[in-house]
C-alpha cells in the first residue's frame, strides 16, 4: 500500500517567489483595488449605482474580508461626483411653536442665513430703540396720549364749571368721584344743609343727581377711550416698527429669492417682530422668566425664536456624504429633540432638535454594521420606517411609547433620499430574509464577499500589491520577495486549501503587523521570510497553553494515545479544537466492543448526549455501510459499541466515522491496528471516504505526539484523498515525511484503509459472492455468521421441551 | 457765601396717590442731603368727611361707574388707613436713609392746614399734582396755593424728577436768589452741572452778575453755565435743549405772582424749588 503514501511535495505547496519581478513591496506601486472579490464589487456597483426605491445593498461575508472598506472605498470614489445634497435648518413655526418648520435651501446657504438672522436680531435692537426714540415718535406718541387725557380732562372740567355754576362741588373720594353742596368753597356741614329748606334740599339732590348722572356717562366711556387709545399707540409701533423692519429684512431676502418656503418664513419673521416690537425695546424682564427660558443664560430669551438651527449643511461641490455610524442607537439615526432641566422642568424649543446620520447621509450613502443596528433597541424598525416612508421624522422614544409625559416638539419631517449599506454576517442576512418580510423589499441587491480566492499567479502579484498597499497605509517596514512568498503561503494555509488564498485581510493584516515587529526586535529591514515564521511561531507559542497541556498530558499518558504496536478495535482519531483564533489537532482514542445483539451500533457519546448531530449521524452512516456490506442476506447478529476515549467536553463532526469504522471491522475481525497511525476522513454508506476539514492541523497535532516520542518511521497520518489539495504542512512535518520518519497516506476506501491499518488484505467479492477467507471482509462476515449461528441457537428451543 | 444750614426742618405733605411716593422719596433724599429732620404730614380733608354725612352723599366708582352710598364711619376708616400705610412707609423711607423723621395727622382743609404746619419748618415738599384721578391738571390747587401763601420754602415735586441732570437755577441778584445759589450748588452735586439763568435789566448787568456768580462758585466743582433769561421770554425755551433735574429760583417774601408761579409749574417739566429766605437770621444774611 506504499502507493497511497504522498510524497513531501504534495503535502507543501510553496509560492513561487521567481514569478515576482520585484525585490521588496518597496518597488510595488500603491494599489487600491479590491482583489477576488470581483462579484461582491460588480454587486456594489449595481446597488449604487440603480435609483429605485429598496435597492439598498447587504454586503455579506465573514468579518475581515474587506466588506466595509470595499464599500467604503467604492462609495468614496464615487460620491464626489455626484451632485451635492442640500442644506437642511429647524425654525421657529409661528403659528404652532411645538411643530418647528424644516427649512431646505441649496448648500452652503443654510448657514448664511443663521448668520443673517442672528444679525438681524444683533441690529433690531439698535435700529427699533432708535426708531422708537426718536423725536417723531415721541411725538406722535405723546400726542395720542395727550389727546386722551384732553378728552378726559375736557369731559371732568366741563362738569366741574356746570358744578361750580350750581355750588356744588366735585370731590374725589377713596373710590371714586362725588358731588357736594358747597359754601365759600368748602362743602357745606350736615347741619348747614338741614337748615335749608326743603325745596332747596330737593333742588340741591336733584342738580347733583343730574351731575353724577353725566358723570357716570363719561366715565363709562373713559375705558372705550383708553381702548381706543391703546389702539392708535399699538398702529403706531406698528407702523414705527414696520418702517424700522423691513429694510433689513429685505436685505437678507436675496440669496433665497427662488426659495419661496424661505421668503415665506422671512414674511411671517417680519410679522412677528412688528407685532412684537416690545421684545426688542429695553425693559426689566423677570429674573424668574429668564431662568425659565430654555435658552438658559441669554439675556434675550424669547427672542430664541427667531435663531436658525441648522441641521445639515454642506460645501457646494463636496459631493455626495459617506456616513459611517459607529453607534447606530435609535436617536443617532434619527436624531433627536434634547432638553434642559431648569427648577425642575423639562424644557425645549427647536433650537434643540439635533441631526441623525440619516440627516448627515441624506442624499449620499450611509454605512451600517447589520449586527449593531439589530441590537440597539428599536433601531432597525426606525430605519425600515424612514425607508419605506422616505422621510425622517424625529420622535422621542419617551413620547412615542408614552413613556414620559414631557411635553417636546413634532419637527416637520425631513425627505429622505439615501442608499443604505447595511455589513453583515452570512448567516444573519439569510435570517432577515427569512423571517423579516421587510427587509427584502428594502434590502434588494446583496454583494456577497467570498472567503478565499484562486491561488493563481495573477492573484499572488495582486495580493503582493495588496501586501504592499497595507505596508504603505500601516507604515510597516517593506516585506522582500521571500517574505512575500511566505506570507502568500500562510494565506493559503488560512484559506485551508494549498489552491487558494484567505481572503480575510484582518488576519493577513495582523500578520504583516507582528511581522514588521519582529523584524524590528531583529533589526531587519526590509521584512524577511525569516521574520515572517518567527511571527507566526510565535503566534502559535502564545495561544499554545491548552495544546502544550493537551500534548504533555498525553506524554505521561494521563490521556491514553499509543503510537506503536498493534491492539485490536482501538485506533488513534483526529479532532481539531479551535480557540478562539488559534486551532490545532488532538488525537484521540476510539474504541470499539462487539458482542451477540440484535444488530445495533451503540454510539456511547449519543447515549450520554455527549455527541452532536453531525456525529451521529457519522455512526448511523457506518452502521448502514456495515448492514449494507456484511448483512444484506444474513442476520445482523451483533451490538457493537463505539466510544471516544476520555472525552469529556462532547464530539461533534462526521470526521471521525472513518477512524470508528476502522475500529468495528477491526473488533469485527480480531485484526489488530497499527497504533503507530491515525486517521481522519469521514464515510459514506459505500465505503468511500470523504473530505474533512482542518487536515493540517490534525495531521500536526498527532506529528507533534510523534515527534515528542520519537518518530520510527511506521507512524504516519491517513487523510481522505480529497483533502490531499488541502495540505499546506509545516515545514517540520513536510521534513520528516521526506526524511522517510513519518507518512501521510491518501485513502478513498475503507477498504484501502483497513489494509493499512492492519496489514491485512480487505478482500474482494468472489464470483460467488464470497470474500477470500483471511481478508479482513472475509474474517468480519465469519464472524457475523457465527454471532448469527449462535443467535439461532440461543433463539432455539431446548431439545426435548416440547415434549 | 451764604450755607444751606439754615434749612433745619422739612414739611413732607402726603397722601396715598402715585404722586406722593415721589413726593416722599424726594423730600426724604433732600432732607439727607441737607441734614434736616423731616415731618410727614397727612390731612384728613373735613370736606370729605362732610361728604359723606350728607344724607345724599354718594359716590361714583371708578372701576364700574356705578353709584354707591358714602357712610361716614366708611371714610373714617378709610383716612385712618391711610394715615396707617402713609406712616409706615414713610417711617421706612426715613430710616433707611437715616433721617430723623415726625409724622403726624391733622384734619380739616388740606391747604389750611399744610400752610399752618409750614409755618413751623423751613421747607415745605408738596406733590404738583393730588390725586385727582381723570383730572389732569398740570398744577394742583393746593401746591399752588402753597407755593403763593407759604412763607417758607417750598418745594413743588413731579413724577419725571431727576437729579442726574443738570441743576438749573433763576438768578435775578435778589437775597432770595442768594439764598437760592448755596442750594441749587449744593442739589448739583450729584450732576456736578448748574445752568444759571440770569435775569438782568441789560446785558452790562448781566455781566456783573455772572462775574460775582463765578467768583463765588469757581472753588466748586460744579461745571457752572450762564443764560440770559429775558423778562419776555417763555419759560419753556429755558430748559429747550437739556430738561433739568431741578429748577430753583430764589423767591420774595411777598410771593410769585399767581400767574407766575403757574407759568413756571407748567413749564417746568420737574420739580421746582422756591427758596425763601428766613424771617430772622441777620447773621446768616449774604455778605
Amino acid at each position: 500500500m506504499t502507493h497511497l503514501s504522498l510524497p513531501a511535495e504534495k503535502l507543501f505547496t510553496p509560492c513561487d517567489i521567481s514569478q515576482f519581478d520585484f525585490e521588496s513591496t518597496a518597488e510595488l506601486n500603491e494599489f487600491d483595488e479590491i482583489i477576488g472579490q470581483d462579484r461582491a464589487v460588480s454587486a456594489i456597483q449595481f446597488g449604487m449605482g440603480i435609483r429605485h426605491e429598496g435597492f439598498n445593498l447587504f454586503a455579506i461575508g465573514p468579518n475581515g474580508t474587506g466588506r466595509f472598506t470595499a464599500v467604503h472605498q467604492f462609495l468614496t470614489a464615487r460620491a464626489p461626483s455626484e451632485p451635492t445634497p442640500a442644506d437642511w435648518c429647524y425654525v421657529h413655526n409661528f403659528d404652532q411653536p411645538h411643530a418647528p418648520n424644516a427649512l431646505q435651501m441649496p448648500p452652503g446657504l443654510a448657514p448664511q442665513l443663521q448668520q443673517a438672522m442672528q444679525q438681524l436680531v444683533e441690529d433690531l435692537f439698535t435700529i427699533i430703540p432708535t426708531a422708537f426714540t426718536s423725536d417723531e415718535y415721541q411725538a406722535q406718541r405723546k400726542n395720542i396720549t395727550a389727546a386722551l387725557k384732553e378728552k378726559e380732562i375736557q369731559a371732568l372740567e366741563s362738569l366741574k364749571d356746570e358744578a361750580d355754576q350750581r355750588g356744588i362741588a366735585l370731590l374725589q373720594t377713596p373710590g371714586g368721584f362725588a358731588f357736594a353742596p358747597t359754601k365759600d368753597g368748602n362743602v357745606i356741614t350736615p347741619e348747614e344743609f338741614l337748615r335749608l329748606s326743603t325745596s332747596e334740599q330737593q333742588a340741591l339732590e336733584k342738580d347733583i343727581k343730574k351731575l353724577q348722572e353725566s358723570l357716570q356717562k363719561i366715565m363709562q366711556q373713559v375705558p372705550q377711550w383708553h381702548r381706543e387709545t391703546q389702539q392708535r399707540l399699538k398702529e403706531l409701533d406698528q407702523e414705527i416698527a414696520a418702517f424700522a423692519v423691513k429694510p433689513v429684512i429685505d436685505e437678507i431676502r436675496p440669496p433665497y429669492a427662488d426659495l419661496p418656503d424661505v421668503l415665506a418664513y422671512l414674511d411671517t419673521v417680519e410679522a412677528d417682530i412688528i407685532q412684537n416690537v416690545r421684545d426688542f425695546l429695553p425693559s426689566e424682564e423677570s429674573p424668574l422668566a429668564d431662568m425659565m427660558s430654555p435658552a438658559g443664560g441669554s439675556s434675550r430669551p424669547r427672542l430664541a425664536r427667531f435663531q436658525v438651527n441648522v441641521i445639515i449643511t454642506h460645501e457646494p461641490d463636496e459631493g455626495a456624504p459617506v456616513v459611517h455610524e459607529e453607534l447606530p442607537t435609535y436617536p443617532n439615526l434619527l436624531g433627536r429633540v434634547e432638553h434642559i432641566s431648569q427648577m425642575g422642568t423639562l424644557l425645549t424649543d427647536f433650537t434643540l432638535i439635533k441631526p441623525g446620520t440619516l440627516h448627515k447621509a441624506n442624499g449620499g450613502y450611509l454605512i451600517l454594521d447589520a449586527r449593531k443596528v439589530l441590537l440597539q433597541p428599536f433601531a432597525w424598525e426606525a430605519l425600515k420606517q424612514a425607508l419605506r416612508s422616505k422621510e425622517i421624522r424625529i420622535e422621542s422614544l419617551g413620547q412615542a411609547y408614552s413613556l414620559i409625559s414631557t411635553v417636546s416638539l413634532e419637527p416637520e419631517p425631513i425627505p429622505l433620499h439615501v442608499k443604505v449599506v447595511l455589513i453583515g454576517e452570512r448567516l444573519l442576512y439569510y435570517l432577515l430574509c427569512a423571517y423579516d418580510p421587510d427587509f427584502t423589499e428594502l434590502f434588494k441587491v446583496a454583494a456577497d464577499f467570498e472567503d478565499e480566492m484562486p491561488r493563481s499567479p495573477e492573484n499572488n502579484l495582486a495580493y503582493a500589491r495588496l501586501i504592499a498597499n497595507l505596508v504603505h497605509k500601516e507604515g510597516l517596514r517593506n516585506f522582500d520577495r521571500a517574505a512575500v512568498g511566505r506570507i502568500l503561503e500562510q494565506s493559503a494555509r488560512l484559506a485551508q486549501d494549498a489552491e487558494k488564498l484567505t481572503t480575510h485581510m484582518q488576519t493577513v493584516t495582523d500578520l504583516l503587523r507582528e511581522a514588521d515587529y519582529w523584524a524590528g526586535v531583529n533589526g531587519r529591514d526590509p521584512i524577511t521570510a525569516a521574520d515572517v515564521e518567527q511571527a507566526l511561531a510565535a503566534q502559535l507559542q502564545r495561544a499554545g497553553r491548552v495544546r502544550e497541556r493537551l500534548l504533555e498530558n498525553t506524554l505521561r499518558e494521563t490521556l491514553l494515545v499509543d503510537t506503536d504496536g498493534a491492539v485490536v478495535g482501538q485506533i488513534n482519531g483526529l479532532s481539531v479544537i479551535d480557540l478562539g483564533g488559534q486551532a490545532f489537532g488532538r488525537p484521540s482514542r476510539i474504541t470499539a466492543r462487539v458482542r451477540l445483539g440484535k444488530g445495533e451500533v451503540i454510539d456511547i457519546e449519543r447515549q450520554v448526549e455527549m455527541g452532536g448531530p453531525l456525529h451521529s449521524k457519522g455512526v448511523l452512516i457506518l452502521s448502514a455501510f456495515l448492514g449494507a456490506r456484511y448483512a444484506a442476506e444474513r442476520p445482523f447478529s451483533l451490538s457493537a459499541s463505539l466510544v471516544f476515549e476520555q472525552s469529556y467536553g462532547g464530539v461533534d463532526g462526521d470526521s471521525a466515522s472513518s477512524a470508528e469504522l476502522y475500529a468495528l471491522l477491526s473488533a469485527l475481525a480480531d485484526a489488530p491496528i497499527k497504533q503507530g497511525l491515525a486517521v481522519t476522513g469521514s464515510v459514506n454508506q459505500r465505503g468511500q471516504v470523504q473530505a474533512i476539514g482542518g487536515v493540517n492541523e490534525k495531521i500536526e497535532g498527532f506529528f507533534d505526539l510523534c515527534q515528542a516520542r520519537g518518530l520510527t518511521g511506521n507512524q504516519g497520518v491517513l487523510i481522505p484523498t480529497a483533502n490531499v489539495k488541502h495540505l499546506m504542512l509545516r515545514q517540520d512535518v513536510v521534513a520528516a515525511v521526506a526524511a522517510g520518519q513519518f507518512a501521510i497516506y491518501a485513502v478513498s476506501t475503507i477498504d484501502e484503509g483497513i489494509e493499512l491499518l492492519t496489514g491485512i488484505t480487505a478482500g474482494e467479492l468472489d464470483g460467488d459472492g464470497r470474500y477470500p477467507p483471511g481478508s479482513i471482509n472475509g474474517r468480519v462476515v465469519a464472524r457475523l455468521e457465527t454471532l448469527a449461528a449462535k443467535q439461532r441457537e440461543f433463539m432455539a428451543p431446548p431439545e426435548g421441551g416440547d415434549k | 457765601m451764604i450755607n444751606t444750614g439754615w434749612i433745619r426742618h422739612i414739611l413732607v405733605g402726603l397722601d396715598v396717590s402715585q404722586m406722593s411716593t415721589a413726593v416722599l422719596h424726594t423730600a426724604v433724599r433732600l432732607s439727607a442731603f441737607l441734614k434736616a429732620d423731616i415731618t410727614g404730614l397727612f390731612v384728613e380733608d373735613i370736606n370729605l368727611i362732610r361728604l359723606a354725612e350728607l344724607p345724599f352723599s354718594s359716590e361714583v366708582r371708578y372701576l364700574t361707574a356705578g353709584t354707591r352710598p358714602l357712610h361716614p364711619e366708611q371714610i373714617q376708616q378709610v383716612l385712618h388707613s391711610h394715615a396707617t400705610w402713609l406712616r409706615y412707609e414713610f417711617g421706612q423711607t426715613a430710616n433707611e436713609r437715616a433721617v430723623k423723621w415726625d409724622f403726624r395727622v391733622a384734619r380739616g382743609f388740606v391747604s389750611q392746614e399744610l400752610l399752618a404746619a409750614a409755618h413751623q419748618s423751613d421747607l415745605l415738599v408738596i406733590g404738583r399734582l393730588s390725586s385727582h384721578r381723570g383730572v389732569h391738571k398740570r398744577v394742583g390747587s393746593t401746591a399752588l396755593t402753597a407755593v403763593q401763601q407759604a412763607a417758607t420754602s417750598v418745594l413743588v415735586v413731579s413724577p419725571e424728577a431727576d437729579f442726574s441732570h443738570p441743576v438749573a437755577l433763576l438768578y435775578d441778584d435778589s437775597t432770595a436768589a442768594a439764598y437760592a445759589l448755596p442750594i441749587a450748588l449744593s442739589l448739583a452735586q450729584l450732576s456736578k452741572q448748574l445752568t444759571v439763568f440770569i435775569r438782568a435789566q441789560d446785558e452790562q448787568e448781566a455781566a456783573r452778575i455772572q462775574h460775582n456768580l463765578h467768583t463765588a462758585v469757581h472753588d466748586t466743582v460744579i461745571l457752572c453755565s450762564y443764560r440770559r433769561w429775558l423778562p419776555d421770554q417763555n419759560l419753556a425755551q429755558l430748559w429747550a435743549e437739556q430738561t433739568p433735574g431741578i429748577v430753583v429760583l430764589g423767591d420774595g417774601r411777598e410771593g410769585p405772582a399767581t400767574s407766575f408761579a403757574d407759568q413756571l409749574l407748567h413749564a417746568a417739566p420737574c420739580p421746582v424749588l422756591f427758596i425763601r429766605p428766613p424771617v430772622v437770621s441777620a447773621h446768616l444774611h449774604p455778605a
